[in-house]
């Protein structure tokens, strides 16, 4: 049986853009379905089955950070925002809403591609009822990781700033606190791709977070290593609306 | 040192305080001077009137006496300055005619006693200078003249230690207290140019407060006038500017999409760089446009972690950027305002010369980041100037990586914002060095 193509919800007021952003999806091994407003979005989602939504910022009626909201409130389905540089807080607010991602218009059709297969892989590697509500921020151990300015903050308040890779490996450590992760699962997660044999890469991220966590590499008490099988945050997450 | 004396004397409250300091000064010399003399007339009249006194009283006891017995006497009269000796006729002073101290000794002795004032002896009450004596001849009644001087007198005595001390303290009381006074007529010009210096950071600083007298409320209601209308003239502007390249991001992303249906993947390459490099010129004039009205909340940044996580950032695009050096503490600053400063020197260092090497200086006072490349440098007289918005070097314009004369305008901008500065410096051994110096407050 022929696996069934993942779904793309695309909602965006511009007729040219849905048209082509439809297009090039499907050519790209999507099946996409388009929608002009909010009220279509909710009537695409009643008929179809989808599997994540592109959903456009600014919207006439009732705009992308309202709908985004009320869908999460309904449902665990994975959004990508499209927002205009520039809106700082529109994009702060579209993670506080609970979109997964962004994207910045205009974008690289291919960095789209590459964010709608990892949101995908990242909802699927945990089972549905462990999808963790959206929150902008994760607190853990006197830390608070701040997901929509994607930066560490510290009991005392500094803000400590964490490159794209230390970003994402403590986001999925936050998302499995507690949980033995091997190196196979985090390359993946991480980088989509499969751990090749002696892939250092992951521990070298590790012990550049622990580093940033001022976790002791020789005996860190956060990010600890377990033999033979790989890493386990051991520290309990807690979820906040805000860092403050 | 001497730059503080300097800076001390050039203030207009050190200028204030020390024209009204020598004018006190002044002012009590002159009255010093007055006193002084005044002083001395009422001791010379003082002096005058004892030495009418003495006279008198020797006269009296010298004519209550037997000839014979005189000498005696006069030897018990000349106590303190008062000399008395017998003179004969030929020695008698010649008449010099009506003096006041005639007069004075005449009333009190009767007219039959003649009265001759010896030598040039000042007028009565007048102050006397030196050892000037006081002399007078007088005929006693049985004709015998007596000779009666005070011999040294002295100056008026100094003045006591005691007064000048309490000149001292009134001195320094009054100085205290224009010092005070100065001090607060200066004051609202200090605020204004601290509100100056704040608006030139900060569009948004709240206005002066409208207090204190009336000039200086006319001054600070036409400082907030201008202020407003800086602010609104900048506004305008960025809102303009920041709509026609937001309008740009609709048919940009069209054209996006549209590329990847170009079947010639060298043109369909070609296109979407161009693509990539009008957006990032967008990027760019927002982000300039921003920066002037930055609003971004103050934390405190651990910046060796920024500056880590940038060079592994770098790393992912396999570009190496390395970092020497450590700040000691966490700086107090916009973190992406200055992560966006940071990466606009990194950007131009690896543009411009491969090798980027990232310093950081720390200290008590400010805390430096230096971004050096081995690239050719910039050509010393446009060194000032390429920091200017829009400004390109020849290199720039000419080269295909474009760029749209904004990168090191944002880093000053950022420099500024934060009390800071962008140096930029050719290497002696070649390549730019752009440092961002920022005060730690």
């Amino acid at each position: 049986m022929e696996k069934r193509s993942d779904c793309i919800l695309i909602v965006d007021d511009e007729p040219e853009i849905r048209r082509l952003l439809s297009d090039y999806l499907g050519r790209n091994g999507f099946d996409a379905i388009a929608a002009r407003d909010g009220r279509e979005m909710w009537q695409a989602l009643d008929r179809h089955v989808i599997d994540l939504v592109v959903l456009d910022l600014m919207l006439p009626d009732t705009d992308g950070l309202t709908l985004c909201r009320d869908l999460r409130a309904k449902s665990n389905m994975p959004v990508l925002m499209l927002t205009a540089r520039g809106e700082e807080t529109d994009r702060i607010l579209g993670i506080e809403m609970g979109a997964d991602d962004y994207l910045v218009k205009p974008f690289n059709p291919r960095e789209l591609l590459a964010r709608i297969k990892s949101i995908l892989r990242r909802t699927r590697a945990l089972p549905p009822n462990l999808r963790p509500e959206s929150a902008r921020c994760l607190c853990f151990a006197g830390w608070c990781l701040d997901t929509a300015e994607r930066l560490l903050i510290a009991t005392d308040g500094v803000a400590t700033p964490l490159s794209g890779g230390e970003y994402r490996l403590l986001r999925i450590l936050l998302d499995h606190p507690n949980r033995v992760l091997n190196r196979d699962q985090l390359t993946e997660m991480i980088h989509g791709r499969e751990a090749e044999a002696y892939d250092r890469a992951i521990d070298v991220q590790v012990s550049r977070l622990r580093q940033r966590l001022r976790d002791d590499s020789r005996e860190p008490e956060l990010i600890k290593t377990v033999r033979g099988e790989g890493y386990v945050l051991a520290a309990s997450v807690e979820r906040r609306a805000t860092c403050a | 040192m001497r730059l503080n004396i300097r800076a001390l004397s050039g203030s207009l409250f050190a200028r204030m305080a020390l024209i009204l300091f020598l004018g006190l000064f002044a002012a009590q010399l002159v009255s010093l001077w007055l006193q002084w003399g005044e002083r001395a007339t009422v001791v010379s009249a003082a002096r005058g009137q004892n030495f009418v006194d003495r006279v008198v009283e020797a006269v009296r006891v010298l004519e209550s006496q037997e000839p014979s017995r005189r000498a005696a006497a006069m030897a018990a009269l000349q106590y303190g300055a008062l000399r008395v000796s017998m003179i004969g006729a030929d020695q008698v002073s010649p008449d010099t005619g009506r003096r006041p101290m005639q007069g004075m000794i005449n009333a009190r002795l009767g007219a039959e006693h003649e009265v001759r004032v010896v030598g040039e002896a000042a007028g009565f009450g007048m102050p006397q200078r030196g050892n000037a004596r006081r002399g007078v001849d007088v005929r006693l009644r049985d004709g015998q003249w007596v000779r009666l001087s005070f011999s040294g007198e002295a100056d008026a005595p100094a003045l006591s230690n005691e007064l000048i001390a309490r000149l001292a303290v009134m001195l320094a009381i009054v100085m205290i207290v224009v010092m005070v006074a100065v001090r607060q007529a200066t004051r609202p010009l200090q605020q204004l140019a601290r509100a100056a210096d704040r608006f030139g950071r900060d569009l948004d600083a709240a206005p002066l407060a409208i207090e204190g007298p009336t000039e200086t409320r006319r001054a600070a209601e036409a400082f907030n006038r201008m202020q407003e209308r800086i602010k609104r003239l900048i506004d305008e502007r960025a809102r303009a500017l920041a709509s026609v390249s937001h309008d740009l991001r609709t048919p940009l992303t069209r054209l996006r999409l549209r590329t990847e249906l170009v079947g010639d993947e060298k043109l369909r390459d070609q296109l979407a760089s161009d693509l990539d490099a009008m957006a990032a010129m967008i990027d760019v004039t927002l982000d300039y446009l921003r920066g002037l009205q930055d609003s971004e909340a103050v934390r405190a940044i651990d910046i060796n972690a920024l500056l880590a996580s940038m060079s592994e950032d770098a790393l992912v695009l396999g570009r190496s950027v390395r970092v020497e050096g450590q700040a000691l503490s966490p700086y107090t600053g916009r973190l992406s305002a200055l992560r966006r400063a940071l990466q606009n020197l990194i950007d131009n260092a690896i543009k411009y010369g491969a090798a980027v090497r990232v310093r950081i200086v720390d200290g008590a006072a400010e805390l430096r980041i230096s971004v050096e490349d081995q690239g050719p440098g910039i050509r010393p007289e446009e060194l000032a100037r390429v920091a200017e918005p829009y400004y390109r070097t020849d290199a720039s314009r000419n080269s295909a990586t474009g760029g749209t004369g904004l990168g090191l305008s944002i880093v000053r901008d950022v420099a500024f914002l934060h009390g800071g500065e962008l140096l930029l410096d050719n290497r002696a051994e070649g390549g730019l060095c752009a440092t961002l110096r920022l005060p730690r407050r």
